[in-house]
């Protein structure tokens, strides 16, 4: 039987019977990783019961509006914040040489090693300064300014929290764009009458749009997606709300029908922003072409240095001060066993990333290899699908996917003896993995592409099977993808929240959900060690990435 | 005749080798005039067009356009205030933009309807109306160059200057494109620099040349002096077409005649003779490395017997039927003149 | 002789098994672990006890129904007992010296569940600044004149759902509204932080009032902190009525799980944390009030007024929590 179907398979087909093997195991693959969006979408055609529809309307007349405010003016405030501090300090590093430029260009993107809901912790001594001020105000203009300017004191802190840790995505896209086959382009625009600030705006800028908009499209995501920090503060966005639908009105199908409405939103907006492009092309290269030495007056000097120096301080010099002097504070009042809880959590995050990340790395390089080679469309959009999933799906959503798909099971009563969700941690590793598959696969897809198949037609014809081939040549060349893909999960996963909190299992804490916990329990200068913890493990993987092959991997 | 550029005493050195430096270059541009600039790569060609764009300042010298100074120890005018033309290699077209707008990105002192119009009014001259809303990775690469160039043009510069444009294009491409690019300067009486490393086109389009190397400027006159009268072996060696060394001139040969055995010559062949003649003095006996074909005839590279010193020679077509053996040992007579 | 030696070898024996309790509490202070270690000195069972929040402990518990891990179940809110009681996940007590020393409005309704401490929701107001009439209950500081002067935490905090479930008892479905509506439009600003940072900010000035738990009080006079000494004093205690009845109050309880497998070490557990030393030790380490029949309160405990508990709604904060995270919502209540 199996004969002839290799036999068969042999006539209709150049490719052998393995190949369709190893087809099939990608498409298996990426059956798991699009399941909980699967299960998500789909929970928009159950009916629901009376209860949930109390409470969907309830959270519509309620709720939703102080939702929708808050996340639109956290969100727009903070694509602003990064773009004014990601951009010129971007276009200052890629135009100029300048002593330990590199070690500059690494501190700059260190911020994102600090989560958003740490600063957003760290500096509540600095909200609370303000107080003095705005009673004064209170005093001056009456209790409506006051209020007015409470709120916008508040949502001016956060935003500032926000860019301050974020702006290194729109640095690094770019930095990467401004890098490009510029030169002539410049010289052409110049030789045409522009200056140079015009060439700037009309030529630079506009080239670097899709890498800058992919950049902003991370940062949104990362600020719908935080739990700690905007609670904090005592705003509301959507994973606050779907935290609450679960948690206090109990109502987990409701959450499943709102996660995936914010899931579709997200999709839509990454269409619509491709239409918006049109037929335009865009920087693709990275030259390593000289920079230009150029007349530099004493201003514009000070402007280069001020465009670096401000990042760094707000997302680096004050969060370690702001550290630092909280870990002397709270260091006489800890409480026993205090290291222990700390190097247990601390532990456990390292296996879980570590543990996540391998698995994503073998799921993506065995999906992206087999669509390297088959020539078949389906497989291409197959492919397509698999990368813009997990990607737009915040952490939140991504745990009520994988909750919503687990309900299924217990429909299926052999299932139901084990209860994999609370007592193990394969809810949470199938919930990570899912969320985190599309940035590894969208960074190796990428250096894949780039290398040509040349590689492979040599070694087939010295004999060698395509899978050998992908193995031992093309995979090696890859390296500096491979080692930034990793290091960047490692970090994602280590810095995550939300997802953490809704999915672990019992006795389960990371140090994401350790230092929430120690927050949440008032005890808030005693989260300062398990955060230099975080962030240490966090730092050092990004310098890794920084340092070891990220110009060679852009993501963007 | 005004002149429109003028360089006197130009010198830039980088510290570093990355970049190549000139030095003490001074030349004059005159109001319809097409200069070629041609030497090897690093000799600094392109840096010498950097400055005159105004993309680099220079440490000495002086530089003017139009009589007016616009680079010196005190003043440095910013490259867009200089309105010099710039086509560089690969043409430079804004990827963003479609082609109108590339070409209507020089032209902001006039309206809207006068920008279309002038583009599309260059587009016709060179063939390309078609491609008006097209963007450059639409075109091809000869396409994309002549866009480069008039969108250079538009905006009327007093000096067009162009860094090896055609390097990146195929050979019948380049001589194509060579020929529109110059017809179309000629007919708009522009001024330009032409960087290149094909000194045959520069031969061709050229009413003066100028030779970098090294940083200096070893020659700079009309292509006729430049071919009939170089100042060296080596800027000799730059024009002559494939080691066509029987079009060399003759001051060059007769510089380096060969005295006595010991030099390398570039000699010709008089006769070719397979047995031994110890009756002339001037005999060589040598054996055959390599043929090459140069069209009449054929450089043949030798190595003589006893001393293996290396001998270049060149041959006849008629004469070839004798070297047909590999590795043959022949015996040279050599001509007093050749 | 013999006996003897048989005997004490038996209770050698007994005595270095390993004897266990397990505990999933949702309380996460450091006084329960002194207590805890007491008990281990005293009894040589040891004890494991697993923190986390209320909700996670509860879906835990439901998923082990058929093969319970924990022996003992403690929270800080009576709803969340009487919830795990429905979902028949405790078993009665069956212990009277349980039933001696707590009073019977403070132990579950099925004898599944004791209170171990209890504490009241109060008011406090800015000592120096408050010159105008003091509100006597709950509703009174709805009222207009309090505009921009209260503050309170936000409506995800159990404590403040369990006060409007008990307003809702009191005084029905209208009236909470109407109070959850007034503190909202009272607010001085929108609720930032816990029950400590309120009373911090009435020292600060932001607000004159502020609802807390009456622990916080003791947990701050005796605090390491200048600060929030300092803000201690800066504030005095009214013990609002809730409509007809006393204070709101509150317990921190505890429940045998069905099942427990250490159900005897369970009671004996139970039974030490309601006995009169330990409820006095709660009191002094966490200013929590003893529930044992015929414990003081502590003279700490005693200068912030007269405690008198409404204990009568503990046991329907089950029953309107649901509508009170509803009234929360539409009162617009961060």
């Amino acid at each position: 039987m199996s004969f002839t179907f290799h036999k068969i398979l042999r006539n209709y087909s150049n490719y052998p019977v393995g190949f369709y093997f190893w087809g099939l195991v990608a498409l298996v693959l990426g059956a798991f990783i699009l399941s909980p969006v699967i299960a998500l979408v789909s929970s928009l055609f159950s009916t629901y019961s009376q209860a949930a529809q109390e409470s969907l309307s309830y959270i519509r007349e309620y709720l939703l509006g102080s939702v929708i405010k808050d996340s639109l003016i956290l969100t727009v405030g903070t694509l602003m914040g990064t773009l004014l501090l990601g951009v010129p300090a971007a276009w200052v590093c890629s135009r100029n040489q300048f002593k330990y430029k590199s070690l500059v260009s690494a501190l700059l993107v260190l911020p994102l090693a600090i989560p958003p809901y740490i600063l957003g912790f760290l500096v509540t001594d600095i909200k609370e300064s303000l107080v003095p001020l705005l009673l004064s105000i209170r005093g001056q203009f009456g209790f409506d300014i006051y209020l007015f300017a409470e709120e916008s004191s508040r949502y001016l802190i956060l935003i500032l929290v926000f860019s301050s840790v974020l702006y290194p995505y729109v640095f690094l896209a770019a930095r990467s764009a401004f890098s490009g086959n510029v030169k002539s382009l410049e010289e052409a625009s110049l030789s045409l009458g522009h200056s140079a600030v015009a060439t700037f705006f009309k030529i630079y800028l506009p080239l670097a749009r899709p890498a800058i908009i992919s950049s902003l499209f991370l940062v949104a995501m990362e600020v719908m997606n935080d739990y700690g920090a905007v609670k904090h503060f005592g705003f509301n966005t959507f994973t606050i709300l779907l935290f609450k639908t679960w948690f206090e009105l109990d109502q987990l199908m409701v959450a499943q029908k709102l996660a995936s409405w914010i899931l579709i939103g997200v999709l839509v907006f990454l269409i619509l922003e491709k239409w918006q492009r049109g037929r335009a092309q865009f920087i693709q290269n990275r030259t390593n072409e000289q920079t230009h030495v150029s007349h530099h007056t004493h201003l514009l000097k000070f402007t280069q240095k001020l465009n670096l120096i401000i990042p760094l301080t707000l997302g680096l010099i004050l969060p370690i001060y702001l550290l630092f002097s909280w870990m002397i504070q709270s260091f006489g009042s800890l409480e026993t066993g205090w290291l222990l809880d700390l190097a247990k959590a601390f532990f456990n995050s390292l296996l879980l990333g570590v543990g996540v990340t391998i698995i994503i790395l073998v799921f993506a390089l065995t999906i992206l290899g087999f669509m390297r080679y088959s020539k078949n469309r389906y497989v291409k959009l197959y492919n397509h699908i698999l990368m813009v999933a997990g990607y737009a799906c915040p952490g939140a959503v991504m745990a009520i996917g994988v909750l919503a798909l687990f309900t299924f099971k217990e429909q299926i009563s052999w299932l139901n003896q084990i209860n994999w969700l609370t007592t193990t941690v394969f809810g949470l590793v199938f919930a990570l993995t899912c969320r985190y598959y599309s940035i590894a696969a969208q960074m190796l897809s990428q250096a894949l592409t780039r290398l040509p198949k040349s590689y492979d037609l040599n070694a087939q014809s010295l004999g060698t099977r395509i899978s050998v081939s992908y193995l031992t040549i093309n995979l090696p060349l890859i390296k500096p993808a491979i080692f930034s893909a990793i290091a960047l999960v490692f970090v994602d996963i280590t810095k995550e929240l939300p997802l953490s909190l809704l999915l672990r299992p019992f006795n389960f804490e990371t140090i994401g959900t350790y230092t929430y916990s120690l927050v949440d329990q008032g005890q808030l200068y005693h989260c300062a060690f398990p955060s230099a913890a975080l962030i240490l493990l966090c730092a050092t993987g990004i310098l890794l990435v920084e340092f070891g092959g990220w110009r060679r991997a852009t993501r963007s | 005749m005004s002149h429109i550029l003028k360089l006197d005493n130009i010198g830039l050195t980088y510290p570093r080798q990355g970049q190549p430096s000139v030095h003490d270059i001074s030349l004059t541009l005159n109001q319809g005039e097409i200069v070629s600039l041609v030497g090897e790569s690093g000799s600094g060609k392109s840096t010498l067009l950097k400055i005159i764009a105004g993309f680099a300042k220079p440490q000495q010298g002086k530089l003017y356009l139009k009589g007016a100074c616009i680079s010196d120890k005190t003043c440095h005018v910013r490259p867009e205030k200089r309105g010099i033309g710039f086509v560089s290699q690969g043409g430079g077209l804004f990827p963003h933009m479609n082609i109108i707008d590339n070409i209507s990105y020089g032209l902001k002192k006039h309206k809207k309807t006068e920008q279309v119009q002038i583009s599309l009014d260059l587009l016709d001259a060179v063939e390309l109306k078609g491609a008006a809303y097209k963007f450059p990775h639409e075109l091809s690469g000869g396409e994309q160059q002549r866009v480069a160039l008039i969108r250079a043009l538009a905006p009327k510069p007093s000096l067009i200057l162009l860094d090896e444009p055609f390097s990146s294009l195929d050979e019948r491409l380049r001589k194509e494109l060579l020929n529109v690019t110059f017809d179309l300067l000629r007919k708009q009486k522009a001024t330009a620099l032409f960087v290149t490393h094909h000194t045959q086109d520069a031969l061709k389009v050229s009413d003066k040349i100028g030779v970098l190397q090294d940083g200096n400027c070893v020659q700079f006159g009309t292509p006729h002096t430049l071919w009939h009268h170089p100042n060296s072996l080596k800027i000799a060696n730059l024009f002559t077409d494939n080691n066509d060394y029987s079009r060399l001139p003759k001051p060059i040969k007769e510089q380096h005649q060969i005295p006595d055995w010991g030099k390398i010559a570039d000699v010709k062949l008089s006769a070719i003779s397979n047995e031994q003649d110890s009756t002339s003095k001037q005999h060589l006996t040598a054996r055959i490395i390599k043929k090459e074909f140069v069209g009449n005839s054929y450089i043949v590279t030798l190595e003589e017997l006893q001393s293996l010193t290396p001998i270049k020679a060149v041959v006849e077509i008629e004469d070839l039927a004798k070297l047909d053996k590999p590795d043959q040992i022949v015996q040279l007579s050599l001509s007093p003149t050749a | 002789m013999k006996k003897f030696i048989i005997l004490s070898l038996l209770a050698a024996m007994c005595m270095s098994s390993a004897q266990e309790l397990y505990i999933y509490s949702e309380r996460h202070y450091t006084a329960d672990k002194k207590i805890f270690a007491e008990f281990t000195e005293k009894t040589g069972i040891e004890v494991k006890v697993i923190k986390a929040g209320a909700d996670e402990l509860l879906a835990r518990l439901k998923s082990e129904a058929k093969a319970p891990v924990a022996d003992v179940y403690i929270t800080k809110d009576a709803a969340q007992l009487d919830r795990a009681t429905k979902a028949g996940l405790l078993a009665p007590l069956n212990s009277p010296i349980i039933e001696a020393q707590v009073p019977a409005e403070l132990r579950g309704k099925e004898n599944t569940w004791t209170s171990i401490t209890m504490r009241g929701r109060v008011i406090v107001y800015a000592k120096d600044r408050v010159k105008d009439q003091l509100p006597v209950t709950y509703m009174d500081l709805a009222d207009e004149k309090y505009r921009g002067r209260v503050l309170v935490r936000s409506s995800s905090s159990a404590y403040n759902r369990s006060l409007l479930a008990s307003i809702i008892n009191n005084q029905g479905k209208q009236e909470a509204l109407k109070w959850a509506q007034g503190i909202t439009h009272n607010m001085a600003r929108p609720p930032q932080g816990g029950d400590r940072d309120q009373i911090r900010a009435v020292a600060q000035g932001i607000g004159d009032f502020a609802i807390t738990n009456t622990y916080y009080l003791g947990i701050m006079e005796t605090s390491d902190s200048e600060t929030d000494r300092q803000a201690r004093d800066a504030v005095n205690i009214i013990f609002p009525k809730s409509g007809e009845q006393g204070t709101h109050v509150n317990v921190s309880g505890a429940g045998i799980v069905k099942g427990a497998k250490n159900v005897e070490n369970a009671r004996l557990f139970l039974e030490f944390l309601v006995s009169n030393d330990i409820q006095i030790k709660y009191q002094k380490l966490t200013s929590e009030y003893a529930v044992a029949k015929g414990v003081e309160f502590e003279q700490l405990q005693k200068n912030w007024g007269e405690l008198s508990p409404d204990t009568q709604s503990l046991h329907s904060l089950i029953e309107y929590n649901a509508d009170a995270v509803k009234l929360l919502g539409i009162a617009g209540w961060q």
